[in-house]
């Protein structure tokens, strides 16, 4: 018994990359793949690999952030055209519905945007869906709407296009670094 | 005894997994190997990762033509008969196209694997109740909101043949081409990009997007969701197909009933 805790606690070490527990006859972490047995450059270069990754994933989860706020914004836009809308037009029937319908969208944007904090993936390719959605109704219907707001509108698809893009490469670097 | 119990020692010390790259015995959990340090799937190669966006780019291209096909339904310019069925039928083309592309990963879904029969009359059975529930209340909704009565029947009684057109457009054409659109193609290449669950919450919410009515989508989008599910767990079209039939069908025909 007092032979095996001493030797328990010694087969443990802290790996220098990912703090996770090793042996200590282990060659390379198996929770990240740091060189124990390895040379002082190959553990450096290791180190700095992986705070590049670390890095990468800061930026990838930043703009998947970006997609979110997007969301939230696009959101409120909707809902403010409606009341606008509502406020200004003439015919009180259509505008009724016009009201229900920006404000159900404005809804729906905004549950995209929480959504993309705990789903990113998902969540982003179903915003770049409903938007590229509404742009194209409205274009068809009224195709001088195409126009109107039409740097907005390629600002936003473009956000919601990295934002999937960011959110793969997320998901890869996640996976890697084991986080 | 010792004999019995020599092999059954080195079975156990043979057994369990091991690194590809060097055979060194490995723990289940390990991503990298402890000996010769190989990543065990941990990382992520990068053909998976073109893969992954290849199928996002793929299925939001088959997502915007079949909006624009569908927005152009709303036109009031291509409204009758003629410009319904075609663009009913360009939808459908749309699809047998993106599905031929993508045969290989289609077709096993052609295949009706598990097939139940008492599965199948619950499901169908199941089917036809909620679209009597759903049929209920949005005429409802329709009469003291919009105060109007819609008729799909209405719209192919001109023509010869009202009842089998009004039930091949709006219950088989929509089960078969809808499914092979949402749940074959779309769910395919959603499952190379993310796990089950998402798979089947995206595509369902694509296709209650697409059906472009604000009021049905509190129930198109758990419906979607649901056939999402049922195709996924079942891996096969049919049962989605069925069902979707079955609620079209039940719509159809009490639509028909009430306006005769």
């Amino acid at each position: 018994m007092e032979e095996l805790t001493p030797s328990s606690e010694a087969t443990l070490v802290k790996c220098a990359a990912c703090k996770c527990d090793a042996a200590v006859d282990d060659a390379f972490c198996t929770h990240c793949g740091y060189p124990f047995s390895g040379s002082k450059d190959e553990q450096n270069k290791f180190l700095s690999n992986r705070r590049l990754k670390k890095a990468n994933l800061d930026e990838a989860n930043k703009k998947v952030r970006q997609a979110s706020n997007a969301l939230f914004i696009v959101g409120v836009l909707t809902a403010a055209f409606g009341f606008m809308f509502y406020v200004m037009t003439v015919n009180p029937e259509s505008a009724k519905s016009i009201l229900i319908a920006n404000l159900v969208l404005a809804v729906i944007y905004a549950a995209l945007g929480v959504w993309c904090r705990v789903k990113p993936l998902a969540a982003t390719i179903s915003a770049l869906s409903v938007f590229a959605l509404i742009t194209i109704i409205n274009a068809i219907v009224s195709p001088i709407s195409i126009i109107s707001g039409m740097l907005l509108k390629v600002i936003l698809i473009g956000v919601f296009i990295t934002g999937i893009k960011s959110a793969l490469k997320a998901e890869k670097l996640k996976k890697e670094l084991n986080v | 005894m010792s004999d019995e119990l020599a092999p059954q020692v080195s079975i156990a010390t043979q057994s369990g997994p091991r690194c590809a790259n060097c055979g060194a015995a490995m723990g289940d959990k390990d991503r990298f190997c402890r000996k010769c340090g190989a990543s065990l799937g941990a990382l992520e190669d990068p053909d998976t990762t073109d893969k992954k966006w290849n199928a996002v780019r793929q299925l939001i291209l088959f997502f915007i033509i079949e909006a624009v096909i569908c927005a152009f339904s709303l036109l009031q310019s291509l409204h009758g008969f003629a410009w319904s069925v075609f663009l009913d039928s360009s939808l459908a083309v749309t699809t047998i196209v993106f599905v031929t592309l993508n045969w290989s990963s289609c077709k096993p879904l052609l295949v009706w694997n598990n097939f139940s029969l008492s599965r199948l009359a619950l499901y169908c059975f199941l089917a036809v109740v909620a679209s009597c529930l759903i049929n209920w209340q949005a005429t409802w909704v329709n009469e003291h909101f919009f105060s109007k009565r819609e008729s799909i029947y209405a719209f192919y009684l001109p023509y010869k043949h009202a009842i089998a057109l009004t039930i091949f457009f709006t219950a088989a054409m929509p089960a078969i081409f809808e499914e092979l659109a949402f749940r074959v193609f779309l769910i395919g290449k959603l499952l190379m990009v993310t796990e089950k669950n998402q798979a089947a919450i995206i595509s369902g919410f694509m296709f209650a997007i697409m059906h472009m009515s604000f009021i049905s989508l509190f129930w198109l989008l758990p419906f979607g969701i649901l056939l999402g599910y049922i195709r996924i767990k079942q891996n096969t079209m049919w049962y989605g197909t069925c069902i979707h039939f079955c609620f079209n069908l039940t719509a159809c025909v009490i639509d028909i009933m009430y306006f005769r």
